[in-house]
């Protein structure tokens, strides 16, 4: 298996092809959704362009931003799972069942 | 079928270019201090924000059930229940990986990985549970495509943390191989 999953590898970053493909997006140009398969190119869907971004490249992230941008994500995600379970039991039990077994 | 699998892979590639900014860049963590792995912290940030998306899909897939049932389309009975609790039980194992995650930023290392991978999966097993058995239940086609989409954006989200999980990256199976492949041969744009 490879991790090429979230480190996609190093895409040929044509000029051509990006000022083209900034220019659509400017104009709200329309463009072809496509996966290049070795030298092959499969169109998967057309769309208006409404936003550009490369895939690629490299995001740099100070040590105490990443850290507290974390916590800050991780304690959005405790608090809606709370939402959720507590949502999820209470029509549960609405609907005349056991609420879910509280976890340790 | 194959138009039904070509959509379910579009959506699972736009999903994972959604999910956070450094989904599909590599992310450095600068000015770490010292004795800190930075490579570990910037998979730490990368699994937060993935974690941060699915609690925000949970809720909404949770709501269009409700919702659903409310309207009569997805009606009182064991297929609802089934539903409501297979969500709960998300969000019940994301939480607490949630709150493991919080005592481990600056040791991120196999041993957090391999407990994070243990979560993960366990969402996983439910996720596969409702497709299996779940989703081709709902009668109402809007219903079932919005649910059938969520549970695939909880489980691009949830693969793409075990992609960069050391313990669990042998353990992906070959649709998913597909998918990061397919990912990975993406170049530069997507339409949103």
């Amino acid at each position: 298996m490879s991790s090429s999953g979230n480190q996609p590898p190093a895409a040929s970053h044509n000029g051509t092809a990006a000022g083209l493909l900034n220019a659509l997006a400017n104009v709200n140009g329309e463009v072809a959704l496509a996966l290049q398969v070795g030298s092959l190119v499969l169109p998967l869907v057309k769309g208006v362009i409404k936003e550009v971004r490369s895939l690629t490249g490299t995001e740099t992230i100070e040590y105490t931003i990443a850290v507290s941008t974390g916590e800050a994500n991780l304690d959005h995600a405790i608090k809606v799972d709370d939402d959720v379970v507590a949502d999820v039991n209470s029509e549960l039990v609405r609907q005349g069942v056991a609420p879910l077994p509280a976890t340790s | 079928m194959k138009n039904r699998g070509l959509c379910l892979l579009l959506s699972m590639v736009l999903t994972c270019c959604a999910l956070t900014e450094g989904c599909g860049k590599k992310v450095i963590v600068a000015n770490a201090p010292a004795g800190v792995d930075a490579v570990a912290v910037a998979n730490w940030y990368k699994a937060t924000g993935a974690f941060a998306n699915v609690a925000d899909l949970l809720q909404q897939g949770e709501k269009a059930l409700r919702t659903a049932n409310s309207s009569g389309l997805l009606p009182d009975g064991t297929l609802y229940q089934n539903f409501l609790r297979g969500f709960g039980k998300m969000a019940q194992a994301q939480k607490s990986a949630a709150e493991y995650l919080k005592t481990v930023p600056q040791t991120y290392g196999q041993s957090a990985q391999v407990r994070i991978s243990a979560y993960a999966k366990d969402i996983l097993g439910v996720v596969q549970d409702l497709s299996n058995n779940g989703v081709l239940g709902i009668k109402d086609a809007n219903t079932q495509r919005l649910v059938s989409q969520t549970i695939s954006e909880i489980n691009s989200a949830i693969t793409f943390v075990l992609s960069f999980t050391i313990a669990a990256s042998v353990e992906l199976v070959p649709n998913h191989q597909y998918y990061f492949a397919a990912y990975a041969e993406l170049r530069e744009v997507y339409v949103v």
